[in-house]
């Protein structure tokens, strides 16, 4: 395995579902710290890709690597330990529990209590608990949501609803953040707090993966880009590269009429 | 957090001060009978909660763990003579690997089909004592199961039954709520809600689900060594599908999702089947009538109501006093 002085080193990943080839040998690779943004028109593979990286399903070949070891496929529950944690595309939320004892359960692997203690109330049991419960006060802090600890989550609003699952994901202190559509169904307010919590995280060391169709949102905070069209990758860079690139604009926006690409600007 | 605690706390200490007065009280033997009944179902009724109610794996089948529960130890007492205390370790040891030979289905199948896979082990269990007539009597089933000791103490009477029951309840009743509002609650809950969030989240959902399903065998299983040497006899007909069916409508009319839920549950209907006996043939008609009301309008049980209910109890009570405050002045 070649060194990498990156955190998530993607190589070659393809995935083909029946005749569809939704991957098609995609390698990125995202620098500690950074911000990097996966954009695609719809069904151009971004969340295949991101199911590959979580564990939920295996790659027809290549492989994912987090800080050079290699990650297993098809078993979600190794990835937290070596530092991956994500949000889904449609809330995946324990729904019927609290807002803290959703985020309690990222701090799943790091709090490990001996069955015994918890049977008796020993103080390991009582010691982690707290410490569960510290680390998961301070990641609703982080996005805001301290006050709602103790509400039972489906009686939030959508957006508070994804911040409860940032929190979570939160608590499970990964090293790289995936993040499947954050922004989808927030109104402004709540995506501008989304962008001064996402910038925080980066400033705190976190490396964040984000899948968004809010191109200003992208644009904005991303510092690098990669753009999957059919489960190829078509462009890579800056934003500023990125938009400009005449492929990017082709995917988007379709060739125009006399084979040149759509003159409007990356608006889409 | 606190406060509740002490609560639970001082609740769980009148409860057990009342249990222990209650044969001083109850002189008829035949009260006593349908307590230490509806105690050994309580044990079924616990273990299906943690199994049902958190993590969401329902399961028809339990009658089988009881019934091998029962089976094994009373056979390896008859038979070989071993003490009942031995006898029971050796029961839950199999009851509990036969838990994680239905949880092997449990991992891959869901809702409907998993209740099928469970019925389906019920069943089996039910037909092998059935037919494997040289080992398990058949259909004339176990007579002569001998009484336990304690301490040197024959256990006979009612009375004596109570109090072995009601310590074996009361022990799986404390492993259970602690179970049940510690980290693995939380965790099995996860499952129920959402397994592949859970999974997502580093949580090794597969083995929480094997881990539940012997846990919840092993009570039965423990119901079943009580039942044995409490009833001194044991046949095929005692281990129905009926029974399954009843298990879980203790379960899910007292709460499932409530330890408290599976005691209050499995007391009503013991009591209300006693009550009801010379309607037995339409007992089950009478569970699916309360069990339909229940999931409609009171789908956290009566344990949810009373909780609700105690709530509301103590808001009013708030309310008066500082009425009566404000009047004091």
């Amino acid at each position: 395995m070649s060194e990498c002085s990156c955190m998530l080193d993607i190589q070659g990943i393809s995935k083909s579902f029946g005749g569809l080839q939704a991957l098609d040998g995609i390698s990125i690779k995202v620098a500690p710290g950074a911000i990097h943004g996966i954009i695609g028109p719809n069904g151009a593979g971004k969340t295949t890709l991101f199911n590959i990286i979580t564990g939920l399903i295996g790659p027809d070949t290549g492989q994912v690597c987090i800080q050079g070891t290699a990650v297993p496929f098809e078993q979600p529950y190794k990835l937290v330990p070596l530092g991956i944690a994500r949000t889904f595309q449609n809330i995946r939320l324990f729904k019927s529990l609290s807002v803290l004892e959703n985020v309690l359960v990222g701090q799943h692997v790091h709090t490990p209590t001996p069955v015994l203690s918890i049977i008796v109330n020993g103080s390991k049991a009582r010691h982690w608990e707290k410490v569960a419960e510290e680390e998961a006060r301070t990641a609703l802090r982080f996005v805001g949501l301290e006050d709602k600890a103790g509400e039972i989550v489906k009686n939030l609003s959508y957006g508070q609803q994804r911040l409860v699952e940032f929190a979570r994901a939160l608590a499970a202190k990964p090293k790289v953040l995936l993040l499947d559509e954050p922004a989808a169904g927030m109104n402004p307010t709540e995506k501008a707090h989304l962008i001064n919590i996402v910038t925080g995280l980066q400033e705190k060391g976190y490396t964040i993966v984000l899948i968004e169709h809010d191109m200003k949102l992208v644009m904005n905070i991303c510092s690098s880009i990669t753009v999957l069209d059919h489960g190829k990758k078509i462009a890579e860079g800056s934003p500023e590269h990125v938009r400009k690139h005449p492929d990017v604009i082709i995917a988007y926006l379709g060739r125009g009429e006399h084979g040149h690409a759509g003159s409007t600007s990356s608006q889409s | 957090m606190g406060a509740n605690n002490e609560t639970n706390k001082r609740s769980m200490v009148i409860v057990a001060i009342l249990a222990a007065v209650i044969p001083l009280a109850v002189s008829s033997n035949y009260y006593l009978h349908v307590i230490n009944l509806a105690g050994i179902y309580t044990l079924i009724t616990l273990g299906l909660n943690l199994l049902s109610g958190y993590t969401g794996q329902v399961s028809m089948g339990h009658a089988g763990f009881f019934a091998v529960g029962t089976y094994v130890s009373a056979l390896l007492a008859i038979s070989a003579g071993i003490p009942f205390w031995a006898a029971a370790v050796v029961a839950l040891v199999v009851t509990g690997a036969c838990g994680a030979i239905i949880a092997i289905p449990a991992m891959r199948l869901s809702g409907p089909y998993l209740v099928l896979a469970t019925v389906g082990f019920g069943e089996i269990i039910r037909l092998i004592i059935l037919n494997w007539t040289p080992v398990t009597k058949g259909a004339a089933g176990l007579t002569g199961i001998p009484l336990p000791n304690f301490l040197g103490m024959q256990i006979s009477s009612e009375r004596d039954f109570y109090y072995l029951i009601f310590v074996v309840v009361a022990l799986g009743t404390y492993i259970a709520y602690r179970l049940a509002n510690s980290k693995i609650g939380r965790t099995l809950a996860a499952i129920r809600e959402d397994e592949l969030a859970a999974e997502t989240m580093g949580v090794p959902v597969n083995r929480y689900k094997v881990a539940a399903f012997v846990i919840s065998a092993v009570y039965a299983g423990m119901a079943g060594a009580l039942y044995g040497v409490f009833s001194g006899v044991a046949s095929p007909d005692n281990f129905t599908f009926d029974d399954s069916v009843a298990f879980l409508c203790m379960s899910v009319i007292g709460g499932n999702r409530t330890i408290a839920g599976a005691i209050i549950g499995t007391f009503m209907l013991t009591g209300l089947s006693e009550i009801l006996r010379a309607l037995q043939a339409y007992r089950l008609v009478i569970y699916g009538g309360i069990l339909i009301f229940t999931v409609i309008y009171m789908p956290q049980g009566l344990a949810g109501i009373m909780a609700s209910g105690n709530k509301w109890l103590a808001k009013r009570l708030a309310e008066l006093s500082l009425f009566g405050k404000g009047a004091g002045k």
